[in-house]
C-alpha cells in the first residue's frame, strides 16, 4: 500500500473511528484522538503487514482495541477530585452534556463488553469480525454482547 | 429484539463533539513524517554499515594476501629471534611452533586491520 492509498484511507476511516473511540473512552475525545493518532502510525509502520486493503477498517479497528487496552493497563489512579475545584470546563462540556447518561453507563461496563457493543451496535460488524478484531472466540463475543446489552440496559434505565 | 433497536437507534445518532478532520489529519501526518525521518535514518545508517563491511572485508583480503606472502620471511624472523633467546622450554616451544606462529600473526594483523578499518570508513561516512 503506497502511502498515498493509506491516507485515503485514514481519511475514508477516521470519523467513525474516532467517533468510536470516543464512545470507547466514554466521552474524553481528547484520549479517544490520541488513541487514534497512536493507532494510525502503528499501522503506518507496519501497513507492508496488510495483504488486502479492502481489510484496512477491521485492521484499525483492531489496533484501536489493543492501543486502547494498553491505555488502560498503563491508567493511573486518578486525582481526588478536591484537587479539581477550579478547572474550568471546555466549551464543548455543555454540548458533551447530552450523553452524560451513556457515557456513565458505559463507563460502568468492563471493557470486552462495552467494545463489543459499540463495534456491534455503533460500528454493525458482525459477531465473527468482532472477534477477529479483539482476539476472542465467538461464543466470548457473545457472551460479552449478552451481558454488555442486558448491563447497559440496566444502567440506562437507572439514569 | 424491541430494545435491540433501542440501542441501535441510541447509537446511529452518536453524533459526539470532535477535533476537526482537519486538524486530525495535520498532526497525523506530522506524526507520519517524523516516522518517515526516523525511517530514512533507518536506512541510512544500514547503507553506511553495508558500505564499512565491504570496505573492511576488501580491505582484510588485501592485507591477508600480503601478509600470506610474506609467511616465509616472518617464520625466518621467528626462527632468528628463538635463536637468540637463551636455551629455554619456553625456546623449544617457539622452535617447535615457528609456522603456527607466523601464520596466529598473520591473522591477529588481519583481523586488526579489517576492524580499524571499519570503524574508521563508519565514522568518515557518518562526518560526511
Amino acid at each position: 500500500m503506497t502511502r498515498e492509498q493509506f491516507i485515503s484511507c485514514v481519511e475514508g476511516s477516521q470519523r467513525a473511528f474516532r467517533r468510536f473511540l470516543t464512545a470507547l473512552c466514554c466521552g474524553d475525545s481528547f484520549l479517544a484522538d490520541d488513541i487514534a493518532q497512536e493507532s494510525y502510525l502503528k499501522a503506518f509502520m507496519a501497513v507492508d503487514s496488510l495483504r488486502s486493503p479492502d481489510k484496512f477498517k477491521s485492521w484499525i479497528y483492531s489496533i484501536g482495541y489493543n492501543t486502547f487496552m494498553s491505555h488502560r493497563r498503563a491508567e493511573r489512579p486518578c486525582d481526588d477530585i478536591d484537587s479539581r475545584h477550579n478547572i474550568a470546563a471546555p466549551d464543548s462540556a455543555d454540548a458533551g452534556f447530552r450523553y452524560q447518561a451513556l457515557y456513565a453507563a458505559l463507563d460502568r461496563l468492563p471493557a470486552k463488553e462495552r467494545t463489543s457493543v459499540l463495534l456491534f451496535y455503533m460500528e454493525n460488524y458482525s459477531v465473527k469480525e468482532i472477534s477477529a478484531m479483539v482476539d476472542a472466540s465467538e461464543c466470548a463475543v457473545r457472551q460479552h454482547l449478552s451481558r454488555g446489552r442486558e448491563h447497559l440496559r440496566g444502567l440506562l434505565k437507572k439514569e | 429484539m424491541e430494545e435491540d433497536k433501542e440501542l441501535e437507534q441510541l447509537f446511529a445518532g452518536y453524533e459526539p463533539d470532535m477535533l476537526s478532520d482537519t486538524d486530525f489529519m495535520a498532526r497525523l501526518e506530522q506524526g507520519m513524517k517524523a516516522i518517515d525521518a526516523i525511517r530514512c535514518q533507518v536506512a541510512d545508517g544500514r547503507r553506511r554499515n553495508r558500505k564499512a563491511v565491504v570496505i573492511a572485508a576488501l580491505t582484510g583480503f588485501v592485507s591477508g594476501s600480503t601478509l600470506t606472502a610474506a609467511v616465509p620471511y616472518l617464520v625466518d624472523a621467528i626462527a632468528h629471534w628463538q635463536q637468540s633467546l637463551p636455551a629455554s622450554a619456553f625456546a623449544d616451544l617457539i622452535a617447535g611452533n615457528t609456522a603456527a606462529l607466523a601464520w596466529a600473526a598473520v591473522a591477529a594483523a588481519t583481523i586488526a586491520v579489517s576492524v580499524n578499518v571499519y570503524e574508521l570508513s563508519l565514522a568518515a561516512m557518518k562526518r560526511r
